[in-house]
């Protein structure tokens, strides 16, 4: 019984860093959006810009892998593999929409690319299964976001 | 046309993106590891790129560009995605996918508050149906997460 209670309190505990993590990287992108909107097209092509941000941000994550220790590994190879196709499809999505961008206005394709999630929520539905049951309040939310967001970039 | 299915490919992109992270997430489960991992890979594939393409462009950057992307680079990837993984690693990536998909929502108070931006009727209700569909994704008890 104190177990289920402490089990329960630990997976609500999860949830709460979940949430206030996912809000802190949305803020991040955000505020990142304003100072890129406002000075770097007029510096950098995008592709340069984009890469120039990548050396960087490896810089500084590679700062702070090395002073993590003791997170277990269950399988290294196969992680890497995952991780690295994650970030190779993740610069293959910047690159495609700064090729969109270059040959549409951005009121056709950011509405277009902010479809992501609606993306990301049938493939989960495909390939996680085993790993997490999305539930209709799930998938209602997202298309809620998706629809604000298409409001927010055409308004 | 292409410009309008680049643009699908770029969200079908980062769904996939999305889906091979929180799968790595069960191999690594440290995520300053797989985020050091992804940034690397996409790096040498936009580094690639840049050298075939743009290598011109890429040799006249100025000081000032350099130092700026390293801040827009500082807030992308050590903070953003970092953070971003780590809520797909705690609430799943059906839940934590619609709260990053909120950005453009922080955009719009960061350049409200800092830069004197305004609001229109369709900025407002744009910025609602955000809310509300957070509301609705975040407030979900029953969504079941394996480690």
């Amino acid at each position: 019984m104190i177990e289920t209670a402490e089990a329960a309190s630990e997976a609500r505990r999860r949830a709460i860093l979940g949430v206030i993590f996912g809000f802190s990287a949305a803020l991040a992108y955000g505020v990142s959006q304003v100072l890129a909107r406002h000075t770097v097209s007029d510096i950098a092509p995008p592709l340069v810009g984009s890469c120039l941000a990548l050396f960087w941000g490896t810089l500084g994550c590679a700062l702070m892998a090395s002073r993590t220790r003791g997170a277990p590994i269950q399988d290294f190879r196969r992680g890497v593999f995952l991780f690295a196709a994650g970030g190779i499809f993740s610069a293959m999505g910047v690159t495609g929409l700064f090729i969109a961008l270059e040959r549409a206005p951005v009121v056709i394709v950011s509405p277009i690319s902010s479809t992501n999630p609606l993306f990301t929520l049938v493939l989960a539905a495909i390939f996680l299964r085993d790993v997490e049951q999305l539930s209709p309040r799930v998938v209602i939310g997202a298309m809620l976001v998706v629809a604000g967001v298409v409001v927010l970039t055409v308004a | 046309m292409d410009a309008i299915l680049l643009a699908l490919a770029a969200a079908f992109s980062w769904g996939c993106s999305a889906v091979l992270i929180r799968s790595g997430q069960q191999y690594i489960s440290s995520t300053a590891l797989g985020t050091l991992i992804s940034l690397i890979s996409g790096l040498v594939f936009t580094g690639v790129l840049v050298l075939i393409l743009q290598f011109e462009e890429a040799k006249s950057l100025s000081l000032e560009a350099i130092l700026l992307f390293a801040v827009i680079g500082v807030l992308n990837f050590p903070m953003g995605r970092f953070f971003n993984y780590m809520s797909m690693s705690r609430l799943g990536v059906g839940r934590s996918t619609p709260i990053l998909a909120s950005a453009p929502f922080f955009a719009m108070v960061v350049a409200v508050v800092f830069t004197g931006e305004t609001v229109d009727v369709g900025t407002l209700l744009g910025a609602g149906l955000i809310l509300a569909g957070l509301y609705v994704t975040i407030m979900n008890p029953r969504t079941k997460v394996a480690r």
